[in-house]
């Protein structure tokens, strides 16, 4: 960690007027992006949004990854200004917890979505497990911004 | 005593007497700000030609998600500007965060007043109508527009 904090990238992200500015709004917008979108296709999977149809959600997923793109970036080079304090944050830790378990449950639901919407369109159930598992991804996205917000404080 | 002088010293306490309502405050203005442009990316990206599996009537669906979040952030946003009016009024990143958030709620009245119901009969899989089109890049743009400039209140201009 400690070595991630004397890297020049880190002391620019510490210095520079425009990079830490710069890469707080990026992960915001890769936040609205990814977490936008992802909500709407777990919502869709657990049952919701009924018109709109399941073979459009793994094209969606595709979106929502430019999103994650965007964030692992300005996540990682936020993280090495301040690597040592960042990693022995539980908060920190937990939000990190939860993006990965988001991320994994995306990655695990857009090639079954690929596969299996057009059964579903056609009358086929959406299997329990995965309605669950879209509203655990839901869950996990939602602490994953608030244990990312409250990083700075606690 | 002007108006900002009166919120503060009124309104203010609302929001500033405990110390954990400004993060809680923050925290729903990010959960209200994913629900808002989730909902709209999927509305808008349909409007430019993009998701096409998804018919316009069908993601109109998620206009309420969106209007919570709106709610939600709007809500949020007064009880943030009337615990440091003085503060947000002078600062650039907020004045055009106001701006572009008037510009874009009156985006959206237009869509939703003359363009949906057009846009909403075409059947499943038409070309959207160029004005629709640039009702939806403009939306997308102001929205993302009032996240920036929010996210830049802290760093740019004074206060």
């Amino acid at each position: 960690m400690a070595w991630l904090e004397s890297t020049a990238l880190a002391e620019w992200v510490r210095t520079s007027l425009v990079g830490y500015p710069t890469l707080l709004t990026a992960h915001s917008v890769g936040m609205a992006i990814m977490v936008g979108i992802v909500s709407v296709v777990d919502l869709r999977v657990a049952g919701w949004f009924e018109r709109i149809p399941y073979t459009a959600l793994d094209k969606l997923v595709r979106v929502a990854w430019y999103g994650l793109a965007a964030n692992v970036v300005s996540g990682a080079a936020i993280f090495t200004s301040q690597a040592t304090s960042y990693a022995t944050s539980p908060t920190y830790l937990l939000k990190m917890g939860m993006v990965l378990g988001g991320v994994l449950a995306a990655a695990y639901m857009q090639p079954r979505l690929r596969r299996e919407a057009a059964d579903w369109v056609a009358g086929a159930c959406v299997p329990q497990s995965l309605k669950l598992l879209a509203v655990v991804s839901l869950l996990m996205w939602l602490t994953a911004i608030v244990t990312g917000r409250l990083t700075a404080y606690l | 005593m002007s108006i900002l002088d009166w919120i503060a010293e009124n309104l203010g306490p609302i929001t500033m007497t405990l110390p954990w309502t400004w993060p809680i405050l923050e925290t729903l203005h990010f959960i209200g700000l994913c629900m808002l442009l989730g909902g709209l990316l999927v509305i808008d990206l349909r409007l430019l030609g993009y998701q096409r599996l998804v018919p316009t009537a069908a993601s109109h669906d998620l206009l309420p998600i969106v209007y919570a979040g709106l709610i939600i952030n709007t809500t949020t946003g007064i009880l943030f500007f009337i615990g440091d009016p003085h503060r947000y009024a002078v600062n650039i990143g907020f004045q055009l965060k106001m701006l572009l958030y008037v510009l874009a709620g009156i985006n959206a009245l237009w869509y939703q007043l003359k363009l949906a119901p057009r846009v909403d009969a075409l059947p499943a899989g038409s070309e959207i109508p160029v004005d629709a089109r640039i009702v939806g890049a403009l939306s997308l743009a102001m929205w993302f527009g009032v996240l920036i400039f929010g996210r830049l209140i802290p760093f740019i201009g004074t206060g």
